[in-house]
């Protein structure tokens, strides 16, 4: 599994510094001084594995997933994506790789919906002659066909939220990383759009990260789920023996043992 | 050059959206330019004697001058505003999660900002040919051409220094804000470097702008050839010989600091 991990973390760690006050800003820093982010955190994706990864608020799930992504660099640790480092080398690791962000600001608000989903395919790499045919193929599987030529501000968030999912799913990446992809959808919309995210057009299985707090919705799209508790791995096995344990935890308020 | 291309679309679209600001836009560029025309006929007479070697028409001179700072400006804000635009708007991450490498969309996000730009000088030196009878020849143009390339070579260290600030910092640039003020003040953009004190002549000469505002005046108010333009793309090569490396180097820290801090879409 190791050497076939289509992403493989191996004790990843990331602290960030706090803002400090003016008083003690020419301070060095002490321990007390930092967040820990994430503590050694172990983290294999095989070929076709769809993962949920969950936890309370401030457990590290988004900040794992950007550093997967390359937005963010581990302090210690190594994540490779097929072999490759997202910071290093983030063309190679991001070649066959979706993200769907969970910011709806992070469109051109003054544009069309299909003028946007365009600037991205270019941006993604798809080839020119094909870059109409997959954004049409795409904005049908969404539900955003009858939208396309609507301004993207003038879309609701569900809408918006959808537009992201394509967004995301162009060039029918193998690898897809969702953060919190589904906030804004309806559960009809969600059912309609899991088997998207869980395989690709040739019907092969697509590798699936996913964070979120809706653990529904985990159990609708995962096989395996990943629950992180203050920055490290706390559960991590098949959704089925795992998903009462995690679901009794996080129902417990915050710090109130498991 | 598609992904270019595709920049350039999506901010010209969205441009053409905000349509009250595109007229005040070009309503701020007519009155700029009638302001200089006005100006040139009161200060006309009692400038002829310092501008004797710009051929003593004062609106000529300054918007030569305008239309190669408006590069300046350009190149010393155009990247790290988009970059805090982003920030800001909330696109960067978008950005820098797709399959593009950085320097293209770097380069894209500043496209459509440098064809805007480069209309504004054109309308500028244009309203200089329309007015005060500047006369257009194919070596004026040529040579107006390699001044740019050097031009934006001089100045783009100054503009990744400035978005190299904006990545880690966010906020609070003090390098455009510094380097813009004393460039404005002593490069000779409204009046010539002459007039200054000597002292400040000096100074005037590690600026940058200074060489590009001189060169473009050399082809248009002299109709200088190249070999009059070779001490000013001289200094201009130094300047991009020495900041264009320190600038990428800027940069590439910033980001790096950015990454490690996960700071690139904060703002």
């Amino acid at each position: 599994m190791t050497t076939d991990s289509v992403v493989a973390c191996r004790g990843v760690s990331k602290r960030f510094a706090r803002e400090q006050s003016l008083r003690n800003m020419f301070r060095r820093r002490g321990e007390g001084d930092w967040t820990h982010a994430l503590r050694s955190v172990d983290l294999l994706l095989a070929p076709g594995e769809t993962l949920g990864l969950v936890g309370r608020n401030g457990a590290g799930k988004s900040t794992l997933l950007k550093m997967i992504a390359g937005l963010i660099e581990a302090d210690s640790g190594s994540i490779a994506i097929g072999g490759a480092d997202p910071v290093a080398d983030p063309m190679a690791a991001r070649r066959d790789m979706g993200f769907v962000l969970s910011n709806e600001r992070s469109f051109f608000w003054r544009i069309s919906v299909e003028e946007n989903l365009r600037f991205f395919a270019r941006l993604q790499q798809i080839p020119h002659g094909d870059i109409a045919e997959e954004c049409v193929y795409l904005l049908d599987a969404v539900g955003l066909a009858n939208s396309a030529k609507r301004i993207y501000k003038d879309l609701s968030e569900g809408l918006r939220q959808r537009l992201a999912i394509a967004r995301g799913l162009l060039g029918d990446p193998a690898l897809l990383l969702m953060d919190e992809a589904t906030l804004h959808l309806d559960p009809g919309s969600r059912t309609q759009l899991t088997p998207l995210f869980r395989s690709r057009r040739n019907g092969d299985p697509r590798s699936l990260l996913m964070v979120s707090h809706d653990l529904e919705e985990v159990q609708q799209v995962c096989d395996r789920l990943v629950c992180l508790e203050n920055g490290a791995v706390w559960r991590d096995g098949p959704l089925a023996s795992e998903i009462d344990i995690v679901r009794t935890h996080l129902h417990q308020p915050a710090g109130g043992g498991s | 050059m598609r992904i270019l291309w595709s920049f350039i679309r999506k901010d010209a679209l969205t441009f053409v959206s905000y349509r009250f600001h595109m007229m005040m836009v070009l309503w701020g560029m007519a009155l700029m330019i009638g302001h200089f025309f006005f100006l040139g006929r009161v200060v006309g007479g009692g400038s002829e004697n310092v501008l004797a070697n710009w051929g003593g028409d004062y609106f000529p001179f300054a918007v030569l001058g305008i239309a190669f700072a408006q590069y300046f400006d350009f190149a010393l804000n155009g990247l790290s505003g988009q970059l805090r635009q982003g920030q800001t708007l909330g696109t960067l991450e978008a950005l820098l999660v797709t399959r593009t490498p950085p320097l293209l969309i770097l380069l894209g996000l500043v496209a459509f900002q440098f064809l805007f730009t480069t209309a504004m000088a054109m309308t500028y030196i244009a309203s200089g040919v329309v007015t005060a009878g500047l006369s257009i020849s194919f070596s004026a143009v040529a040579l107006t051409l390699l001044l740019l390339l050097f031009t934006l070579g001089a100045f783009v260290g100054f503009g990744m220094m400035s978005a190299s600030f904006i990545l880690v910092f966010k906020k609070g640039e003090p390098i455009a804000m510094v380097f813009q003020g004393l460039s404005y003040l002593l490069s000779g953009v409204y009046y010539p470097v002459s007039i200054l004190p000597h002292w400040m002549q000096g100074l005037a000469q590690l600026l940058p702008l200074t060489h590009a505002t001189r060169a473009v005046r050399i082809i248009w108010l002299q109709h200088g050839g190249l070999m009059d333009l070779l001490p000013s793309l001289a200094w201009l090569a130094a300047f991009a010989v020495v900041f264009i490396p320190v600038g990428m180097l800027t940069f590439r820290k910033a980001l790096g600091a950015a990454r490690r801090q996960g700071s690139l879409a904060q703002f």
